[in-house]
């Protein structure tokens, strides 16, 4: 019988070099590393049973938060103000389509067809409704070629549709709970207070953080110390009621544009080579965690025969309904702009991940009581957006998709 | 008819009042301003003046009309005060000076507001009370700029100094009573429920206000490059539906006015750093300056005529608390002038200059009227801050006036200039 430290080390160490493995695989073939590691996790987990599932779920909203603060950290160092800028009306539209109206269709069709009370339906469709994972779509983005515009905008939409969907949730979920009407006064109150909060919050910390790293910047450690900021950082914002993981992009990209905010403030501060070995150290980090992140998805893959038919019924309905709404999201907000020539890229960048899980299983902490018939749908609908990703990812690579051609074929 | 003469309906009574109200307003601007010229006491003075005259002592008005309009007036007035406070803050003159001015600007603030929140504990406010009108006082007012232009006897450096501080402590005073009004407003002692209302509050605030900035200043600039006729009057009506629009969504509406003000002010540098590439001039041009001087211009001066209406004479008591905050501040500007510059090269006599500059003004005023105006005040506080503007004002003129003697003395004690090399 093996020694569970021992077992534990070698499942990691297999992950790890799986992961490497991928990565090289990747930059020859095109084919993301995700599909090896999802395999690896269904193998370890729902296959072979070396990982039980049970083991891996109550952790697994804690580590995919903190996978989603690296990425997001990370890309967001890598995104320049301009871009962000002037996309972000373009990826609002795009947030505001896709988010509701896949949240609303999805919502009206499950309770017709499944009979289920409509706010039930609407809680399941703000769960699935329009998230796409930063921990997938960032760092395929930043691999895949893109310019820096559909980088961007690929970047801040994951940031933006999770904390939409994550307040449609509670609003849904507080109606559900205590039975009266929605009210959408409240839930844009509670959505302009959220981004906002954590806006400032992500622009006070980073601004302080620069200028102490031009004193600090001969330290050892200096990552560490970042690190430790980052979730500070996290951890206030969300304290004061505003969305963590945007105050994580924020500082990330003011870190990222140091040299802009200083000619702002008029202050010399030398912190490029800091910055180099904080981004250095970052997607080391990075690449760690989304190894893990992606296997512990596929440990999740938990589709029993008995349920099968309806999983692949009810949940290729869902995703249809995604995609439609994605096509639709896509036309409008680049529309007329340079993002047009990507824009199948873009509609193929729909994996979601950490949101709808942690979603998920605060509907079942929350007592909503068909919550237990969500876990399959949920479980259908992230694997199989991610496996859109990963072809979608292949394809570019290949150079058979990127705005023309095929774009004018699917839309 | 009767005898001859039209009877008065009720409708065209009240036209006459509102006409003769407006009249009133602009005719006692005309003269505040008048007299703030001839005698060198700031126009808010007079004005308060002519407001005590026109209801405590002819009682033209009914006080209590005047009260009930309170929570309207503040609003109206706080949203256009900060809108103008953002409209005159200068990012790039502020950022490039502010390392000069810091020392002079947190020491005479904090010794101001800590010294007041000790003697109004001592009196017999309750902590919040006590910090509420600390920071209501905090501020210097801009009244005090044209001393420093006037005299043209002090250092250039001098100048900027002064420029500084009142450019940026009246702002900063209404912004932390803002703050706190919130909190009395919660009426808790839930740190964590404060926090994340005061955070949320202001940053919907910030954020609502750089949005509308930004999306402003380019359609401000397109109506200025074409010529279109009062274009300032659109942005003053930005600026309410801002205010509109974020105190419905939850935020502070005066915080986003202000916001909004300085991206106005600092458009054209915004967009030049971000490197829009762009025809047009971002920013106010004369012409809407010429009309936002206006609207500050009938503002104020309703305003202040206002406030002075609401203050009791009779109030001995408030009187005497003013009286002694008043002196306070005085106090306050000694320890802080004379401590943070003690190791500059400031000349003596500028920094006696700058330690006389201590008038509170349009800030206290209108911090006043929104205390009044959320309940947290009754309204004898108004009294009171008459009481505070009147004794900085006359203590600011007495000590200005010994300036210039001081310095006329120097004068003439130097040496004529070429003595020495003979």
């Amino acid at each position: 019988m093996v020694d569970p430290v021992t077992l534990g080390f070698s499942i990691a160490a297999i992950i790890i070099f799986i992961g490497f493995a991928g990565d090289v695989i990747f930059r020859k073939t095109g084919i993301p590393p995700i599909l090896f590691l999802l395999l690896v996790g269904v193998i370890i987990g729902p296959v072979f049973g070396f990982v039980p599932t049970s083991l891996i779920t109550p952790l697994l909203p804690l580590f995919a938060t903190l996978t989603l603060i690296m990425v997001l950290f990370y890309g967001g160092m890598t995104m320049r103000i301009r871009a962000l800028l002037s996309n972000s009306g373009r990826t609002a539209a795009q947030v505001s389509i896709y988010v509701i109206s896949s949240t609303v269709i999805i919502a009206y069709l499950l309770s017709y067809f499944l009979g289920w009370p409509l706010i039930e339906a609407l809680i399941f469709g703000s769960i699935v409704g329009g998230e796409t994972s930063g921990a997938v779509v960032v760092p395929l983005a930043m691999s895949m070629g893109f310019k820096e515009s559909p980088k961007s905008f690929i970047m801040l939409e994951s940031a933006l549709n999770s904390v939409l969907t994550a307040v449609l949730f509670i609003s849904f979920v507080t109606i559900y709970q205590i039975g009266t009407g929605i009210n959408i006064n409240n839930a844009v109150n509670s959505l302009v207070s959220t981004f906002s909060t954590g806006i400032v919050v992500g622009l006070v910390v980073s601004l302080f953080w620069i200028f102490i790293l031009h004193n600090l910047n001969r330290h050892r450690h200096i990552y560490v110390l970042t690190l430790g900021l980052l979730l500070i950082t996290y951890s206030i914002s969300e304290a004061l009621g505003g969305s963590g993981i945007f105050s994580v992009l924020i500082f990330g990209v003011v870190l990222g544009n140091f040299k802009l905010f200083t000619i702002i403030f008029k202050k010399k501060v030398r912190i490029l080579g800091v910055k180099e070995r904080l981004f250095e150290f970052q997607g080391e980090m990075t690449f760690l965690l989304t190894t893990f992140f992606f296997v512990f998805l596929g440990l999740l893959f938990n589709i029993s025969y008995s349920n099968l038919m309806y999983t692949l019924i009810f949940g290729g309905l869902t995703l249809l309904i995604l995609l439609g709404a994605r096509a639709l999201a896509v036309n409008v907000s680049t529309y007329k702009s340079q993002l047009s020539k990507d824009k199948t890229s873009i509609f193929l960048m729909c994996a979601q991940g950490v949101t709808p899980l942690v979603l998920m299983s605060l509907a079942i902490v929350d007592g909503v009581q068909l919550a237990s018939q969500f876990i399959p749908l949920v479980t259908f609908v992230i694997i199989s957006t991610n496996l859109i990703t990963i072809v979608g990812a292949v394809l570019r690579k290949r150079g058979i998709v990127r705005g023309s051609g095929v774009s004018s074929r699917l839309f | 008819m009767v005898n001859g003469l039209p009877i008065m309906t009720a409708d065209a009574l009240s036209l006459n009042y509102f006409m003769i109200g407006v009249a009133a307003i602009l005719i006692t601007g005309f003269i505040g301003r008048a007299l703030a010229k001839r005698t060198g006491i700031t126009h808010i003075l007079w004005l308060m003046v002519l407001g005590i005259i026109i209801i405590p002592v002819f009682g033209l008005f009914s006080r209590g009309t005047f009260l009930a309009l309170m929570p309207d007036v503040a609003s109206v007035v706080i949203t256009i005060v900060l809108f103008n406070f953002g409209l005159g803050l200068n990012a790039h003159k502020l950022i490039k000076q502010i390392s000069v001015s810091s020392l002079l600007l947190s020491a005479n603030f904090i010794a101001s507001v800590l010294l007041v929140f000790i003697v109004t504990h001592f009196i017999g406010y309750n902590y919040l009370d006590s910090a509420l009108i600390g920071f209501a006082v905090g501020g210097t007012s801009a009244v005090i700029l044209p001393f420093g232009s006037i005299s043209r006897l002090v250092d250039e450096k001098t100048n900027i100094l002064l420029n500084l501080e009142a450019m940026i402590t009246e702002p900063l005073s209404v912004i932390f009573v803002l703050i706190l009004i919130v909190v009395a407003a919660l009426n808790t002692t839930n740190m964590e429920l404060i926090l994340t209302t005061i955070v949320g509050q202001f940053s919907t605030a910030i954020v609502l206000g750089a949005l509308f900035g930004f999306a402003w200043v380019p359609l401000m600039a397109f109506m200025q490059h074409h010529k279109y006729e009062y274009s300032y009057v659109s942005s003053l009506a930005v600026v309410f539906i801002l205010y509109i629009v974020t105190q419905d969504i939850g935020g502070s509406g005066p915080m986003a006015a202000l916001i909004f003000g300085l991206l106005i002010a600092n458009g054209e540098g915004l967009y030049h750093l971000l490197k829009y590439k762009h025809n047009k001039y971002f920013t106010l041009n004369r012409e809407s300056r010429y009309f936002n001087d206006l609207i500050s211009f009938i503002t104020t001066s309703a305003f202040f005529v206002y406030f002075g209406g609401l203050v009791i004479p009779q109030d001995i008591y408030s009187l005497v608390v003013g009286v002694a905050i008043g002196l306070t501040i005085i106090i306050a500007r000694q320890i802080g002038t004379w401590t943070s510059l003690a190791r500059s090269s400031t000349p003596k006599v500028d920094k006696f200059f700058l330690s006389s500059m201590m008038t509170r003004g349009t800030g206290a005023a209108v911090s006043a009227a929104l205390l009044v105006a959320y309940n947290v005040f009754n309204p004898s506080l108004i009294t009171v801050f008459f009481s505070i503007i009147l004794v900085t004002v006359f203590i600011n003129g007495v000590m200005f006036a010994r300036f210039n003697a001081i310095y006329k003395r120097l004068k003439q004690q130097e040496p004529p200039s070429g003595s020495q090399a003979q």
